[in-house]
């Protein structure tokens, strides 16, 4: 039964051995980091334009935007899934034609894929997408006028701004 | 009773001696470095064409830095030599997170590990006591794997093989 015992003491000792001495501290340097594109990117503001048929002013057709906006967001930070970000659009300067404005509540979106859902301005800030770090989303919104105020004919012209935050 | 030790020790010995046959660690103390400190930092910078695992990747990269392993108890014998990094590594949430690999001077081979995995640095007959080499260190962390900051050991490990 001794016998027994020294061997089991042996097994033990040699599975365990502590000699190595060089330690590896890998240390996080990586500043968190958000980052938005809205359109084309760089310093260039991004334009939709909607040409409404003068017979059509105010009938309720839905009018499409002259093209799609891509909009990308990413954010990242450690540990993954720690931060909330929030993308929001701020719509509350109306579209003017000189004196003539026309509310942002007229206009809404479809997203092709719907990462970033569809919806429509309210008119303030809204918030379009929360999502937690490390990820990147990117979506294309169609933007449509709805026509169902009735406007003075003219060109009118607003600008939404999108923004990104992460705590 | 006494069959049921007999039988015990029989089974236990043989298995006792392949072990000390196959794997022994390596003293690395005479390494002039102990303490090995990196900074990650993000990978991919200023893009946005990146992947969700361009987008989380962490580097970070060392200058060479020497190692120095005591062979001496094995000087004339053929062995393979292979630095293993452990399982539980403090900080990582996933094994697949985290990949060292290494260049070298030539005295050991360049590789690359995971954590639990294992890579030959050497094969041959041991000619020196003390065998050295200076490591080119290259770490590649998914941050979604980290907790917190890293800390672990790299084993070397020597396997004397029989003639």
């Amino acid at each position: 039964m001794n016998r027994l015992n020294l061997f089991a003491g042996l097994l033990v000792s040699g599975l365990t051995p502590t000699l190595n001495a060089q330690v590896i501290n890998l240390k996080n340097s990586a500043v968190p980091e958000i980052s938005i594109r809205v359109g084309g990117g760089g310093k260039a503001i991004s334009t939709v334009v909607f040409d409404i048929p003068a017979t059509n002013v105010a009938d309720g057709t839905p009018i499409p935007g002259g093209k799609k906006i891509r909009i990308d967001v990413q954010a990242r930070a450690t540990p993954s899934n720690s931060r909330l970000v929030s993308l929001q659009a701020d719509s509350s300067q109306p579209l003017t034609n000189g004196s003539i404005v026309l509310p942002f509540t007229e206009f809404y979106w479809t997203a092709k894929k719907g990462d970033i859902p569809s919806g429509v301005f309210n008119g303030g800030t809204q918030v379009l997408l929360e999502f937690f770090n490390s990820r990147r989303i990117f979506d294309m919104h169609d933007y449509v006028y709805a026509n169902t105020l009735p406007v003075a004919v003219g060109t009118y012209n607003g600008q939404v701004v999108y923004t990104l935050t992460m705590p | 009773m006494k069959k049921g030790i007999t039988h015990f020790l029989c089974v236990l010995l043989p298995c006792l001696l392949c072990n000390s046959v196959l794997a022994e660690r390596l003293d690395d103390r005479l390494s002039p470095q102990q303490e090995l400190n990196f900074q990650l930092n993000w990978q991919a910078r200023n893009r946005f064409d990146l992947s969700d695992e361009q987008l989380n990747a962490l580097v970070a990269q060392s200058n060479p830095i020497e190692t120095r392993l005591d062979t001496s108890a094995y000087v004339g014998q053929n062995a393979r030599i292979f630095l293993q990094l452990p399982v539980d590594i403090q900080g990582l949430k996933s094994l697949q997170g985290l990949r060292m690999s290494w260049t070298t001077r030539g005295r050991f081979a360049d590789g690359s590990v995971t954590p639990g995995g294992r890579s030959l640095l050497f094969e041959g007959t041991i000619t020196e006591a003390v065998m050295t080499d200076f490591f080119s260190y290259r770490f590649e962390l998914d941050s979604r794997s980290m907790l917190h900051d890293l800390r672990f050991e790299p084993v070397y490990d020597i396997e004397i093989q029989k003639p």
